[in-house]
């Protein structure tokens, strides 16, 4: 799994907007490419956003981030599944967040680590 | 020199006197919802708001005084703001909430003279304008920082507080197409009853009601101010019809609804009170001329 750490790109504590969760694609869409290897052309193995540091996120934000997600991993996942891990959230995992995630098709469930696990709808992701 | 006959005479100053204990828009005269300074008809030439008799004003009425203020300053009248005159206390609270300055920033008359502020720690964030999503961005990380450094309330409130506050700024300074802008402000208070954080955001634009029908398939499902405010908590509810937009108030509607949460919402002639009891109550009221959103958190 490869990890982009969040800090080190925004320096905000509390990620509010759109426009700031933009500032990942660059970053994200490396980590994507970095993570395919000949076994793995697709690199859609589990890409870890880790938030430590950051205290607080809007939905817009992560709405956002899942926007971008799914722009980078495209066309490529044919057949394939999708998977997001929210490591270190600065917040609970609420209803809003759910909400967000379904209309990605997606579902959010925490894990044991208190990470959040965001996969495809119909997949539990454990 | 003749009138022009094309134009109707200018209307009578405007005069708004609230009650002593003047919490929010809800309470003023109906007499004054004929008053919308963003109508194209609306023409006073003299505006004020007369605080003088005030005992209490809350922050809601804080910033429906800047939002009226600057939405009739900006179309021409000469506005005025007079500032309580026995009650120096609400007087000195409302120059550190910052109401003043905001004021007179866009040419309103404020006679404040030997008014001190006082630095109050329990003035999280005074009274900010903002405009654009950056400005919200920015004056909720300020909030942040404010309330880490004051070391009030509870410790995991601080990102509650914050992240609440930053959905209702992106809100306004996405939806609002208001021609003042949009203002922001935190509190911490404390009762009898406990001590609690309030955030209001407020601003001067198009309403719920006519940002939901900028979107054509709500068009036929809101037709008052309330019950498009009703509507706006729901999920994925939203002016622009993107799929992926409304989320931001559902999301403040669910979070408050838990124990001593409140969240109030003004639009227009509408407003909503949403409680932790599930309960959502929309209701007709007094003008708001933009929308106002009102949260409170106990610590």
């Amino acid at each position: 799994m490869r990890t982009l750490r969040v800090n080190d790109v925004l320096e905000d504590r509390i990620l509010v907007s759109r426009e700031s969760a933009r500032l990942l694609e660059d970053p994200l869409s490396a980590i994507m490419l970095s993570a395919k290897t000949p076994g793995n052309v697709s690199g859609a193995s589990p890409v870890v956003v880790d938030f430590q540091g950051v205290e607080g996120i809007a939905p817009s934000f992560l709405d956002e981030l899942l926007l971008i997600f799914e722009s980078l991993l495209g066309a490529e996942i044919t057949g394939g599944e999708r998977c997001l891990i929210v490591a270190n959230p600065p917040t609970r995992l609420s209803l809003k967040f759910q909400a967000i995630a379904r209309g990605h098709g997606m579902s959010v469930q925490a894990l044991a680590d208190g990470s959040w696990s965001l996969t495809d709808a119909g997949n539990s992701g454990t | 020199m003749a009138r022009d006959s094309s134009r109707p005479p200018k209307t009578e100053p405007l005069c708004i006197k609230p009650s002593n204990s003047f919490r929010h828009a809800g309470e003023l005269s109906a007499l004054f919802d004929k008053f919308d300074p963003r109508a194209p008809s609306f023409d006073s030439p003299r505006v004020d708001i007369d605080l003088r008799e005030c005992e209490f004003v809350r922050p809601p009425a804080a910033l429906w005084c800047a939002v009226y203020l600057a939405l009739a300053s900006k179309r021409g009248s000469r506005c005025r703001l007079l500032v309580p005159t026995h009650n120096t206390g609400v007087c000195v609270f409302l120059k550190s909430l910052g109401l003043f300055d905001i004021l007179k920033g866009r040419g309103v008359e404020v006679d404040d003279r030997d008014i001190g502020a006082r630095s109050d720690p329990k003035t999280v964030l005074p009274i900010t304008h903002f405009e654009t999503t950056a400005g919200a961005s920015d004056i909720t990380n300020r909030a942040f920082a404010r309330l880490q450094s004051a070391n009030l309330g509870a410790a995991n409130l601080t990102s509650v507080v914050t992240e609440l506050f930053s959905e209702l700024a992106l809100n306004a300074a996405q939806h609002s197409e208001s021609q003042v802008g949009a203002f922001g402000c935190v509190q911490f208070y404390e009762f009898e009853s406990g001590s609690r954080f309030t955030c209001t955001v407020a601003d001067g634009g198009i309403g719920v009601f006519e940002s939901l029908r900028r979107n054509e398939a709500l068009r036929s499902r809101v037709s008052y101010d309330w019950d498009a405010l009703e509507l706006a908590v729901r999920e994925r509810v939203s002016g622009t019809g993107d799929p992926h937009r409304g989320i931001g108030l559902y999301g403040v509607s669910e979070d408050v609804r838990r124990p001593g949460r409140s969240l109030l919402l003004h639009s227009g002639l509408g407003s909503l009170e949403i409680t932790e009891d599930l309960e959502s109550s929309a209701r007709r009221t007094r003008l708001f001329p933009g929308t106002l959103a009102f949260l409170s958190i106990p610590t």
